[in-house]
């Protein structure tokens, strides 16, 4: 047996003679006196250690035959996955004013018609005689809400649809939350809105500031309303864009939600991002200067940390450092735009060179225009963070080059925060 | 897929498992690559 090639070490914070090892192929983690650990390497460990280290990855019998199991994985997950997901993007008209919004202002009412719902509905319906088992819609826009009537169609026609098939169906919401009253979720729910995602920007007068109505009034209080209305029939998970200036007044919203009811067991998830800008495509935010060019700021790593902690200290869920499996890569993952063009990624939806066929006729041969296969070079395969990263985003290449010219690499990154991050999931974990 | 892991939790006497971690095989592409929480630089 030897180490696996996707280890990393830290030192112990609480133990000078021990080292942290973690897998970023399986995110396990333990604790190891050092002189066990050189032990590895001379083959001097016991066979209860051995069996141990084996099950949690980080011994294996071929280290080359585990890169090519990572380099082929996609393929395994694909050839087993009996879901269909598909991102429906119903309109991209919103009653925000976001500041760092560069959906830019609508020309015309973009919504989705009756007739390409139904379409989208014939679609779904000829994707799933491939003997699918479940389904998920995820409702996007701008402002999904705006067109509830369509969600209605769809989730009807698509839940009786599934039904008849003995497969599963729900779908979710991404949205700004000011529509969604209580009324609304119970339409909603037996229609099989499973989750929903509403996003604060901070307390009440951040948010006001980065994501007012239209009318330039604050919509805080709105989407709290809201959320109280509504989290006791339907998980609804928190989401909140960052800049530079604003992210240090995000514990303040914490506190709030804590104070306010809005408690780990009633939210199923807690996420802070960094607000990223296009670097090329400057036209598409003229009044908005904050945000990030890249995730490897050095103002976004002590964000991060910061953020991280503080809803890991409060109890609240967020997603642990994992493998990331891009849609892109997922051969029964589609976007629908509002016009029934097709993509594979949300991010590109309404890039015209990235539209794959619409939901009469798909394209063959994507892979190409998204460069699917762009993190299988020599230096992406070798690297230690590959499972964490497969050629990072590439909408975010995009941002930076205008096309996915090169991986979004995140290697200086996790040099930088990933000790901080799996400590951070060490001493929460050692909680629960 | 938190608890399950939380269960499995174990220790050696010199080892200690502070987390199992998950199998690949387990791993639910349609859950994880929702690409949705990817970008947060989108209007909602």
């Amino acid at each position: 047996m030897e180490l696996s090639h996707y280890l990393k070490t830290f030192p112990c914070r609480d133990d000078p003679d021990s080292l942290i090892v973690f897998s970023t192929r399986r995110i396990s983690k333990i604790r190891i006196p050092g002189a066990i650990f050189e032990r590895i390497g001379r083959g001097e460990l016991s066979l209860s250690e051995e069996m141990l280290l084996t099950k949690l990855g980080m011994l294996v019998s071929d280290r080359e035959d585990e890169k090519k199991t990572v380099r082929d994985m996609f393929g395994r997950l694909n050839a087993r996955n009996s879901g269909l997901d598909v991102i429906v993007v119903l309109n991209l008209d919103c009653n925000f004013s976001c500041v760092y919004c560069y959906e830019g202002a609508p020309e015309g009412d973009r919504y989705m018609s009756a007739q390409t719902a139904d379409r989208l509905i014939a679609f779904i319906q000829r994707k799933f005689a491939a003997g699918k088992k479940s389904l998920v819609l995820d409702f996007y826009g701008g402002e999904p809400l705006l067109s509830i009537g369509l969600i209605e169609h769809i989730s009807k026609a698509l839940k009786f649809f599934t039904r008849s098939l003995d497969a599963e169906f729900s779908f979710t919401l991404v949205t700004n939350g000011s529509l969604f009253r209580r009324a609304v979720a119970e339409r909603l729910v037996p229609l099989g809105l499973k989750s929903v995602k509403i996003t604060l920007d901070g307390p009440s007068q951040l948010h006001n500031r980065y994501r007012p109505f239209k009318s330039g009034a604050g919509s805080f209080d709105s989407i709290v309303k809201n959320i109280k209305e509504t989290c006791d029939i339907v998980k609804i998970g928190i989401g909140g864009n960052y800049d530079e200036t604003s992210w240090p007044g995000f514990p303040s919203l914490l506190d709030f939600l804590e104070a306010n009811g809005l408690t780990p067991d009633i939210l199923y998830m807690v996420k802070f991002d960094p607000i990223f800008r296009p670097v090329n495509q400057k036209h598409l935010l003229a009044k908005y200067h904050g945000g990030c060019a890249s995730g490897h700021e050095p103002w976004i790593l002590e964000a991060e940390g910061v953020l991280r902690r503080e809803i890991l200290r409060r109890g609240y869920f967020t997603p642990r450092v994992r493998p990331i499996l891009c849609a892109i890569e997922n051969k029964s993952s589609y976007v629908v735009n509002f016009d029934g063009r097709l993509y594979k990624c949300p991010a590109f939806a309404g890039h015209e060179e990235f539209a794959i066929g619409d939901v009469d006729g798909e394209q063959e041969n994507y892979e190409q225009r998204y460069r699917v296969n762009h993190w299988k070079n020599e230096v992406c395969l070798d690297c230690v963070y590959l499972p964490l990263c497969f050629g990072g985003c590439r909408y975010i290449s995009f941002l930076k080059d205008g096309a996915i010219k090169a991986v979004d690499c995140k290697r200086p990154y996790l040099d930088s925060a990933l000790e901080t991050l799996v400590n951070q999931e060490i001493e929460f974990l050692k909680k629960s | 897929m938190e608890e399950k892991n939380q269960e499995l939790r174990e220790e050696t006497s010199d080892i200690v498992v502070l987390d199992p971690g998950i199998e690949l095989t387990d791993v639910d592409i349609e859950s994880i690559c929702c690409a949705i929480s990817l970008f947060p630089y989108r209007s909602v």
